[in-house]
């Protein structure tokens, strides 16, 4: 290879196609080099992950709240018992959740509807010893009432479960969760439908990857 | 009700996706080749589609780095299917292009770069935010600069040469 310029084309090309064969006239040396420099540009290239309210994975966890299922504040309180609210923020932690005493003792006490994450919201009323019905209140319909009484929302709710792993009812919030998304906000039933078993129907695919 | 210590907890997939996300995306997409950029969210979904339906059963100490490679090994899966389907089966060892660099991308999350790149040469590090990051046309940014298309091209490469240096520095990497 005779210049710098080839070694940045050869950069590109690895950027492209991995896989393309080692050009006779590269040295292994160069070759090496120019691999090394491709990864660095990927890594540069690379955007990082999306906002959590379009991350498509985040919404499979049950990171993406539902406006309409809020904490019930004073349940939670009740149902605490004789744990502190720093005891309670410390098991979240345990989990992994990033959740201070200061964010406990705010759900609790405040008086705005607080819509969390649902599987933050499962692991609350586990630490509390409770479900997510106790500590939970509804404001409206998490769903349109013509799309929660259709057999197929059913049946799509009881396929996302089996994936998930989780109750019907807790895969019922999920999907509900996933399907906040602006793109089904106003779908007409049977769309929405569709949307909603496309999106099942794609993470029982990523299960069989 | 009796919890276990927290040393023994298992901790929630969605908790760890959250703390984790950013690096994974970003080593998602620093393994898989540009025309497989649009597959980085199927890596993502699969591992953790796999992992709902599979936890692992024993306890994991560095979480991060448990998700990183598998996030890595799935894109690496993905890219040889694609190669398959692309070139026919190829020898084993062709999987050595994989491994250059292994341990940079796993360890260089966004903000590393960031910093790395804020301390890269400012001529160097011009073109490397449009061409590289903005993915902007290299004869285009050579006429903003009043400079030849192959001299972006060097300077883009000796950008990236010195980007890696410093990302070998701050990550602690032997090159």
């Amino acid at each position: 290879m005779s210049s710098a310029e080839d070694l940045a084309v050869l950069v590109d090309a690895l950027v492209n196609d991995p896989w393309m064969p080692r050009p006779e006239s590269v040295s292994e040396v160069e070759w090496a080099e120019a691999q090394s420099l491709a990864e660095v540009e990927k890594l540069l290239g690379a955007q990082g992950a999306p906002a959590l309210e379009h991350d498509p994975v985040a919404a499979m966890l049950g990171l993406r709240p539902v406006p309409a299922l809020v904490l019930d504040g004073p349940a939670m309180k009740r149902l605490r018992g004789k744990l502190s609210v720093s005891e309670v923020a410390n098991r979240l932690q345990a989990y992994g959740w990033e959740v201070s005493a200061a964010d406990v003792r705010s759900w609790q006490n405040s008086s705005a509807a607080v819509a969390l994450a649902p599987a933050l919201m499962e692991r609350i009323a586990a630490v509390l010893g409770s479900t997510v019905e106790a500590i939970t209140r509804e404001t409206g319909s998490m769903v349109d009432p013509a799309i929660a009484s259709d057999p197929r929302w059913e049946s799509i709710v009881e396929r996302l479960a089996a994936v998930l792993r989780v109750a019907w009812a807790q895969a019922e919030i999920r999907l509900a969760g996933a399907m906040t998304a602006a793109a089904y906000r106003h779908e007409a039933p049977d769309s929405f439908l569709e949307a909603a078993d496309a999106y099942v129907t794609r993470l029982e695919r990523s299960r069989e990857a | 009700m009796v919890e276990p210590p927290p040393s023994q907890v298992q901790p929630d997939l969605a908790a760890l996706y959250v703390r984790h996300r950013e690096v994974l995306w970003r080593v998602a997409q620093s393994r898989l080749p540009k025309h497989l950029s649009h597959r980085t969210e199927d890596v993502i979904q699969d591992v953790f589609a796999k992992l709902l339906e599979k936890p692992p059963t024993q306890l994991i100490n560095n979480w991060e780095s448990y998700l990183v490679t598998l996030v890595r090994r799935h894109a690496i899966t993905v890219c040889r299917k694609e190669r398959d389907d692309r070139h026919g089966e190829l020898p084993a060892e062709d999987g050595a292009a994989f491994a250059v660099g292994d341990g940079l991308a796993e360890r260089a999350e966004a903000q590393v770069v960031g910093q790395a790149l804020s301390r890269v040469e400012p001529r160097r590090r011009h073109v490397l935010e449009r061409v590289v990051i903005a993915d902007r046309p290299a004869k285009e940014v050579a006429a903003e600069m009043g400079i030849s298309e192959g001299r972006i091209s060097v300077l883009k490469k000796e950008g990236l040469q010195q980007l890696k240096s410093e990302l070998e520095q701050q990550t602690g990497v032997a090159s």
